[in-house]
């Protein structure tokens, strides 16, 4: 039993269950096992060794890797699998045997993908990533979510097909496809895998999927999402480039453009979506670093926006629950009907600006230090200003417009007992995680599974055992610049809204390069088929009748009642076959 | 799939009468009703600004970087920014923002199947 317990990949256990829970109707029954998967995963990921090929399977001649843990992959599956867990929780009010099972299935996939040893089984399980987290979008059941699903599941495909051809190439030039063949962008096959890894992460101009289906997503399905799919692109982007110098401005430039959108926008669902660009942009930004210290502060960052960038989306799930909307301008004076919501808010909110005492504090500024370190001023500068707006869209926003501000006169129950202990929980652990170490508790038990310490393995940092310096984020002098940053910022909102210099919030659609699919390039589409529509039958006809004129040519020429037929066969046949001899050479000549 | 025939219904907003106020909200933010709040929060605010920033004067900070070894650097840069970001979304929404329903994809509301008993 324990053999089996320790040999099986934990997200392989997932996506069984979560597939037969499709099957079952009985709510409280595919409920138990929703929550329990997630605790057999924790269990067999802790027994199960490190650093070995655990299982092996071949096939078609590939010897894939199903199952190897690291110092990387273990932190990002142990973050999956607790997450899938209180995702399980917040979903307990609904009875929803599709969306229960596919999101276990999704939370399956992106643990059994963080967990294999080579590309083709990371190919398998981003693509049932891809394929189970669009029923997260479709189960909201509106036209919208439908619509924003089918594109969703397009892009998803796409990313999927440019990795596929990505590891073809590499396979039929190197031979080989552990994660470690890449070295580099030297290869067509690296750029395409880096291609469907920038998809899934969202990077500048690929992002808008993410905007797009999030917010259109059930009111548990974007808790959901906004766990995995970006979290494991920055996984495989640690995985396969760490220390790539184009990361960091693209990482940089992924923190800086959506503060702009979010400010200006009305949805809150939509302003986290963007909070989620912005939070990986500075995954992707330590990534390209690539120093010990960034790749800690990338794992240890995304550990903890798992839990506060879902804990944001929980209230606001909460709230579009009890309320039916989560437009700024339809909202306000919420903290009257849902005070424990919004003190989990207020956590949430203060989790993500990094204020001390909170997780962001100990993980965002480790980035931050690679970055200083580095001598990467623009880039730092452009950082600590995302900083800043990080606290304007998430930190002071989503909390003052939802349950502050202006009174919207909405009297709503508290949130579902459910989703409550599933916000407690994120909130905990946003807490947890912040605090200074006492008792081998706060940071320091997210620091010792980080994945470059002084017992590091070579494939993971490349340092060969080299002792790595321990990050202490408990510094006066970092706890007094930080708090300089936010509160200098706290006091600019002040003034700005006492000057009635911030821009009220007014219902309304923010365009953005989607407009380019969905305006221009879907118009043109739609004109083809009504041209089609309407050339097609004549084009039909035209073509009829010229292939009967040619056929009717033909046969005048080469029937024996026709030209050829007639006379002067010997030579006329010589030298048509010439003619087609000299003709199927030059083409084949060409050819190859 | 078709959108529910019951997303646009009213929800749970008029359950409750106009009034109401949870228990917890009372002890935990009973506050924020303050009538002078805003003055209040402004003032508390612009204190412990000012008391981070005097506190500068007395720290010698070890930077990586020549920018930020400035005094006040870090709350200037913080004020800056988010001034910068706020102000920029009178223009950006100008630009930007168009009508609710500009994709023809306005209901973005859960079904009925997942709104609060």
């Amino acid at each position: 039993m324990i053999d089996l317990l320790s040999g099986t990949n934990p997200g392989i256990l997932l996506i069984v269950v979560g597939l037969i829970g499709c099957l079952i109707d009985h709510q409280r029954l595919r409920q138990i096992l929703m929550i329990a998967a997630p605790l057999a995963g924790l269990a067999m990921l802790s027994v199960a060794d490190r650093g070995v090929d655990i299982a092996n399977w071949s096939v078609l001649g590939l010897d894939l890797v199903l199952y190897r843990i690291d110092s990387l992959s273990f932190i990002f599956a142990l973050a999956f699998l607790l997450a899938s867990l209180v995702n399980s929780i917040f979903a307990l009010h609904s009875d929803d045997r599709i969306h229960d099972g596919m999101a276990l299935t999704y939370a399956g996939a992106a643990i059994a993908a963080t967990l294999t040893g080579d590309l083709m089984s990371l190919f398998i399980f981003w693509e049932i990533t891809a394929l189970s987290s669009v029923f997260m979008i479709l189960r909201a059941g509106t036209q919208a979510s439908y619509n924003a699903a089918m594109r969703y599941l397009g892009i998803q495909i796409l990313s999927g097909v440019l990795l596929l051809t990505g590891l073809v190439y590499v396979y039929s030039g190197t031979g080989r496809l552990s994660l470690d063949v890449l070295t580099g962008f030297e290869t067509p096959g690296a750029l395409l895998i880096f291609a469907a890894i920038g998809i899934k992460a969202a990077f500048p101009l690929l992002h808008n999927w993410l905007q797009d289906a999030y917010p259109k997503a059930s009111v548990v399905g974007a808790v959901v999402l906004s766990a995995f799919t970006t979290k494991l692109a920055v996984y495989a982007l640690a995985r396969l480039f760490p220390g790539q110098p184009e990361l960091i401005w693209i990482g940089a430039t992924m923190t800086v453009f959506p503060v702009f959108f979010a400010v200006i926008e009305n949805d809150l669902r939509r302003v986290l979506a963007f909070s989620i660009n912005n939070q990986v942009g500075f995954m992707v930004c330590g990534v390209g670093i690539g120093t010990p210290l960034a790749l800690n502060g990338v794992a240890a960052h995304a550990f903890a926006d798992i839990f506060f960038k879902g804990l944001l989306f929980m209230t606001m799930g909460a709230v579009l629950y009890r309320t039916g909307t989560t437009k700024a301008s339809e909202l306000g004076g919420l903290y009257k009907s849902m005070p424990w919501t919004t003190v989990f808010c207020v956590i949430g909110a203060m989790s993500i600006s990094a204020f001390p005492l909170f997780s962001a504090f100990v993980t965002k500024s480790m980035i931050i230090g690679a970055v200083a370190l580095g001598g990467h001023t623009i880039i730092w500068l452009m950082l600590m200003f995302a900083s800043a707006g990080v606290l304007e869209h998430s930190g002071i926003k989503i909390p003052y417009y939802a349950f502050f501000g202006h009174d919207s006169g909405r009297r709503v129950k508290e949130a579902p007992f459910n989703m409550l202990v599933a916000m407690g929980i994120s909130a905990f652990i946003s807490i947890a995680i912040g605090l200074p170490t006492i008792g081998g508790l706060g940071y320091g038990w997210l620091y010792a599974m980080l994945p470059c310490t002084a017992t590091v393995a070579v494939d993971v940092c490349g340092l060969s055992g080299e002792a790595v310096k321990v990050y202490q984020p408990f510094t006066f002098e970092h706890i007094l610049t930080q708090m300089q940053l936010l509160m200098f910022a706290i006091l600019a909102f002040v003034l700005l809204k006492k000057f009635k210099l911030y821009p009220a919030e007014k219902p309304g659609t923010i365009i953005d390069t989607d407009w380019f699919y969905r305006r221009p390039a879907y118009n043109l589409l739609v004109w083809s088929g009504r041209v089609w529509r309407k050339l097609g039958p004549a084009l039909t006809m035209i073509s009829g009748r010229l292939a009967i004129q040619f056929y009717d040519h033909l046969e005048e020429a080469f029937s024996p009642r026709g030209a050829m037929a007639r006379g002067w066969l010997i030579n006329s046949m010589a030298v048509w076959s010439a003619i087609l001899l000299a003709l199927v050479m030059i083409v084949a000549f060409f050819a190859s | 799939m078709a959108a529910n025939s019951d997303s646009h219904q009213p929800d749970q907003t008029t359950d409750l009468p106009a009034d109401y106020i949870h228990p917890a909200a009372v002890r935990l933010f009973g506050w924020v009703a303050h009538p002078n709040i805003g003055s209040r929060i402004l003032i508390v605010v612009l204190s412990i600004s000012l008391l981070l920033l005097l506190t500068d004067i007395f720290v010698h900070r070890h930077e990586y970087l020549t920018v930020s070894e400035g005094f006040g650097f870090y709350g200037f840069w913080g004020f800056g920014a988010f001034t910068f970001v706020v102000l920029m979304g009178w223009p950006l929404g100008k630009l930007l923002r168009r009508s609710e329903d500009f994709y023809n994809e306005a209901d973005t509301r859960p079904r009925t199947l997942e709104r609060g008993k």
